[in-house]
C-alpha cells in the first residue's frame, strides 16, 4: 500500500499557525519555534 | 439555476488563537471573492485537530502556567506572546482574554462539532465555542458546559449530553485526526480549497480571496 499523499497543491506564503500546543508569535515569527527545526509549519509532507 | 458549491475543509482546534483569527480572515476573503464577482457558494466544513491532546479536562492553572510548565517556554516569552496575540486578535475585532481563559482538553468539543455538522449548525457551534473559550472564559471541556453552549445555538441539550456521554462521535473525530496525519498537517488552521489547493495558516484575506478565485477558475476549466 502506497503512502497517502495530499491531493492538493499548496498556495499562499508562510503564515502563522499553532502546532504542538504552541503558537507563532505575531510580528516576530510566522510559525512556532519548533518549525525552525522542521517539525511543522510549511507545506505538509505525506505521512510516512 | 443554482450556484455551484466550493467546498472548504478546515482543520482547526478550539484552543487555537490563530484558528479564530484565521476564521475571521477567511470570512473576509470569501466576502471579497464574492464582491469581486465570484459566484461559487462557499461551504465550510470543520475537521478536528487537537493541539495539546495531553491536556487534562480539568487543567489547574492559567494559559501562562500551561505554556511555561507543559511546553517549557519562559514566562517572559509566554507573556509577550499572549500580549501580541491579543493585539493581533483585536485587529480582527476579537477580544481575547487569556487571563480568564480556561485551558482544557478539546476532544469533547470536537465531538460536539460533529453533532452540530449533522444538524446543519457547525459554523454556529464553532463560532460559539471559540467565543466562549477566548473571550468569555467559559469552560469547554465538561459535558454540561458544552451542552449549555450547544443549546444556545439551537441544538437539543439532551441529545448533546447523551451524545457526549456515549462518545458516539469519537470515531468521526479520530478519523479527522487520522486524515490530518495522512495529509501531513502538523499546524493549524489548515485549509483545503475545493480539494485542489492547500493553504496553511491564518493568511491575509486577500490570499484567501485569490485562492478561492483560482480554485473556481480551475474548476470551471477542469470540472471534477
Amino acid at each position: 500500500m502506497s503512502d497517502p499523499k495530499p491531493p492538493f497543491e499548496m498556495l499562499g506564503a508562510e503564515a502563522p499557525v499553532c502546532a504542538d500546543g504552541v503558537c507563532a508569535v505575531p510580528d516576530e515569527a510566522t510559525v512556532p519555534e519548533e518549525t525552525v527545526a522542521g517539525r511543522s509549519g510549511g507545506p505538509p509532507e505525506p505521512a510516512q | 439555476m443554482s450556484r455551484e458549491v466550493m467546498k472548504i475543509d478546515v482543520w482547526s482546534d478550539i484552543a487555537c488563537p490563530w484558528c479564530y483569527v484565521g476564521k475571521r480572515r477567511f470570512a473576509e476573503g470569501a466576502r471579497r471573492y464574492a464582491e469581486a464577482g465570484g459566484d461559487r457558494v462557499i461551504e465550510v466544513e470543520y475537521h478536528a485537530f487537537e493541539l495539546a491532546p495531553d491536556t487534562p479536562v480539568d487543567f489547574e492553572g492559567s494559559e501562562v502556567d500551561f505554556l511555561v510548565h507543559h511546553k517549557g517556554m519562559s514566562e517572559a516569552k509566554v507573556r509577550r506572546l499572549l500580549e501580541q496575540m491579543t493585539a493581533t486578535a483585536a485587529e480582527e475585532g476579537l477580544a481575547y482574554d487569556f487571563d480568564a481563559l480556561k485551558h482544557t482538553k478539546t476532544l469533547r468539543a470536537h465531538e460536539l462539532l460533529h453533532l452540530a455538522k449533522e444538524r446543519g449548525l457547525q459554523d454556529q457551534m464553532k463560532e460559539r465555542l471559540l467565543r466562549a473559550y477566548f473571550t468569555e472564559g467559559r469552560h469547554i471541556g465538561h459535558i454540561a458546559s458544552l451542552a449549555d453552549l450547544a443549546a444556545e445555538v439551537g441544538l437539543d441539550r439532551d441529545e448533546v449530553v447523551a451524545a457526549l456521554e456515549d462518545e458516539r462521535y469519537r470515531p468521526a473525530v479520530i478519523a479527522d485526526f487520522d486524515l490530518a496525519g495522512a495529509y501531513g498537517i502538523q499546524g493549524v488552521p489548515f485549509y483545503v480549497i475545493d480539494g485542489r489547493y492547500g493553504v496553511s495558516g491564518a493568511q491575509p484575506p486577500e490570499v484567501f480571496a485569490e485562492v478561492l478565485q483560482k480554485a473556481a477558475e480551475e474548476a470551471a476549466e477542469d470540472p471534477a
